[in-house]
């Protein structure tokens, strides 16, 4: 009866085709862009650094200086960035019309912030646009702290700080060049909660309160044990299957550097994926309302997960380590892309081996919630 | 001696203040068609999944084969047979799967199962379309596979919940032989409907319930006779006045007459010529009517005189 549990539900997840798409596609995108923003495209197609107008609205001493550090400082694969020239607006758009001369126009503005014009969409205007984010981001949070809570300044600048230091050391261990490899991880982390979609519909096919095959399937001979160990399989096994997808993608397809031995990163994300199983295992089994309710709140739990790692900013994770590190501890998407950090930069180590192990017990956790709440077997109203 | 197969004690179930079932009972013996006859809302459903011990209910018992019915008798449960009121198979399963999976739930042995499954498409007639997946049957044969999946592993006891709503009545007809046919080879029926056509056709013994309490129950003849209406007259007429009707309802045996927009209905209880007097009437009145024909008494009319309203609304 396992077996037959077990082979249905292997056909079942492999055959739910939007689930499979969704689960991949999201994550293939997202990377082929991070890469063609960020990646080998850059130093492939461009030697040079980007030609950069840059213009001063503003006499403030301090913002003039920092900026310029800052678009100075900016190096990728050991040359600069931008290649920067200091000039009025005027000059500046005549040569941004003149196709090729610059390929856009950075204003510093009097409170701080960063403008840009461009005239074409392509991957050098993309940088330029990430690199005026960040800075803005960065100035916004400063103002904001400076302003609401002074006292906690320090503490911010110095993570901004630890961050630059982070990118550094990173650059300095050789092994990995790409400042934005962490994007990588997160987006793997990304695609193993995603996946959970697989794991999610168990409770639903089992719990006669929650859909007529639960009550179907509890109106058979089959203990919920075994219905749920064998699905659980299953799911596991078709969820570990779509991310060594994405993931051979990432380490082939778009050659991200991982770092570290390829096995072992298929390793992690084996135990990655086990904990996307359990969290997709849990939330299925919360409480009597339908899948699609379940799988907006799987979805959002992902997508915040990866909001607090840094998934859409990266600075978000040098916050979280500041002011609550507790809960990068138990953020299943900042644990799973810590491990392939911690791979990355420190190889087989105690770091790496405790990455695994909040993995695996954050799963256990999840699948012991999962069992409890999925426990009952008769009900009060189905 | 015959064997009960289910007894239902004094259920109780209340859904927060509703009351789903006041102390009903129910006893089904081995080969019975036994019918459960409704209205929407009745409990039909709510004492299927009783039985089944999904449901907690408040009081009462519950034996199946002769022992106590608990969620954890998986044993009793293998001997039966469920057809769910809604549709449960899966989505990404071909007909054929979907019946493998079900009939595995029961059955370990493969050969075994290959074959049984097989007998099940034979059965409900899907052979055409084994590789077919849910959601390109029509309604009529995804209710057929509904119940392929409920009947592959041949239980002892069948609970089909209104297996044919919302099908046609070709498919219907199938439906209805095969559940004869299932029976004949041995196996207990239980069947819930709101249509009392079916239940008459098919059913060996009808439970009437109502509001989740027993109304009555019977062979289809037994319950006809019980009551004292014995004939029905319907004439399709026109300008009848407030005078005639009442003068009909006057006429021998007549107990009670209706007329509304063109159609008179007579129930009579009793008597052997009651349509000759209807037709007496009309014509010593110079009355002119369309039709006129006579009925025995239907499920609906014993349900009628019971509780005092009809089994379905009129459609
Ligand atoms: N989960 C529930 N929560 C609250 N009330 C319920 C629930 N399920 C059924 N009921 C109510 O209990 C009563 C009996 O319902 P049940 O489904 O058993 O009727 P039924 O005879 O099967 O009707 P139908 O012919 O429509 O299938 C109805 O009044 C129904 O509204
Ligand atoms: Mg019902």
């Amino acid at each position: 009866m396992f077996f037959n549990i077990f082979k249905n539900q292997l056909k079942l997840g492999f055959r739910n085709k939007s689930n499979v798409f969704w689960t991949l596609m999201f994550p293939l995108i997202l990377g082929t862009l991070f890469k063609i923003t960020f990646g080998n495209i850059y130093s492939e197609y461009t030697s040079d650094a980007i030609k950069t107008a840059v213009v001063f609205e503003t006499d403030d001493e301090d913002i003039r200086n920092n900026t310029k550090a800052y678009l100075e400082g900016l190096t990728m694969n050991d040359h600069k960035m931008l290649d920067i020239s200091y000039m009025d607006y005027e000059s500046a758009e005549a040569l941004l019309k003149d196709d090729e001369q610059v390929n856009g126009i950075i204003s510093v503005k009097n409170d701080g912030r960063l403008s840009l014009d461009i005239t074409s969409n392509g991957v050098l205007s993309t940088i330029q646009e990430t690199i005026t984010t960040i800075y803005n981001q960065n100035v916004g949070l400063i103002e904001k702290v400076a302003a609401e809570h002074p006292e906690n300044l320090p503490a911010v600048l110095e993570g901004i700080q630890k961050r630059a230091e982070y990118i550094d050391t990173h650059n300095l261990a050789g092994d990995n060049k790409d400042p934005f490899v962490s994007y990588f991880y997160n987006l793997i982390a990304m695609t193993a909660l995603f996946a959970a979609l697989t794991s999610l519909r168990i409770g639903n096919n089992c719990q006669a309160n929650m859909s007529s095959l639960g009550a179907r399937t509890n109106a058979s001979p089959l203990s919920r044990m075994t219905f749920q160990a064998a699905a659980f399989l299953a799911a596991y096994i078709v969820q570990t299957a779509i991310i060594f997808v994405g993931i051979t993608y990432m380490l082939f397809g778009i050659k991200i550097n991982f770092g570290g031995d390829i096995p072992l990163v298929y390793f992690t994300t084996a135990i990655a994926s086990l904990l996307g199983t359990s969290l997709g295992f849990a939330v299925g089994n919360l409480g009597s309302f339908n899948l699609d309710k379940k799988e907006s709140i799987l979805v959002g739990l992902t997508l915040t997960g990866c909001a607090l790692s840094g998934l859409m900013y990266g600075d978000m994770k040098v916050i979280i380590t500041e002011k609550a590190p507790i809960i990068n501890k138990i953020n299943p998407a900042a644990v799973i892309s810590d491990s392939y950090y911690c791979l990355n930069m420190f190889g087989v180590g105690s770091r790496y081996l405790m990455t695994l192990l909040y993995m695996l017990v954050i799963s256990a956790v999840l699948i012991t919630l999962g069992l409890v709440m999925g426990r009952r077997n008769h009900y009060d109203s189905i | 001696m015959s064997e009960t197969v289910v007894e239902v004690k004094n259920l109780v179930k209340r859904y927060k203040e509703l009351i789903a079932l006041d102390n009903f009972n129910m006893k089904i013996e081995k080969g019975e068609v036994f019918g459960l006859l409704g209205p929407n809302g009745s409990g039909k459903t709510t004492t299927i999944n009783c039985i089944l011990s999904l449901l907690d209910f408040d009081n009462g018992e519950i034996d199946v084969f002769g022992e106590k019915m608990t969620s954890q008798r998986y044993d009793l449960k293998k001997r039966i047979g469920i057809v769910m009121q809604d549709v449960a198979v899966f989505e990404e399963l071909s007909v054929e799967e979907n019946i493998d999976y079900f009939c595995g739930l029961y059955i370990n042995d493969k050969n075994k199962r290959k074959q049984y499954v097989e007998e099940a498409i034979n059965f409900v007639g899907l052979e055409e379309f084994k590789k077919f997946k849910p959601k390109k049957l029509s309604g009529g044969l995804l209710r057929r596979l509904n119940i392929a999946c409920g009947i592959a592993h041949k239980p002892e006891l069948i609970i089909l919940d209104e297996p044919t709503v919302a099908v046609d009545p070709q498919s219907r007809n199938k439906i209805l032989e095969g559940i004869t046919e299932l029976n004949k080879k041995g196996a207990t029926i239980i069947y819930t409907s709101h249509y009392m056509e079916e239940v008459e056709q098919i059913c060996t013994h009808i439970l009437i319930m109502d509001k989740g309490k027993n109304v009555t129950e019977g062979s289809a003849e037994e319950l006809k006779r019980s009551i004292k209406n014995t004939e029905n007259i319907i004439v399709y007429i026109k300008n009848l006045n407030d005078e005639h009707v009442k003068a009909i309802n006057a006429i021998n045996h007549v107990y009670d007459v209706t007329y509304m927009s063109g159609r008179l209905e007579i129930k009579c209880a009793g008597g052997r010529h009651n349509i000759s007097h209807v037709i007496d009437y009309f014509a010593s009145n110079n009355l002119d009517y369309d039709r006129i024909y006579s009925e025995l008494p239907t499920l609906n009319d014993v349900f009628l005189e019971i509780t005092g309203k009809n089994l379905r609304d009129k459609e």
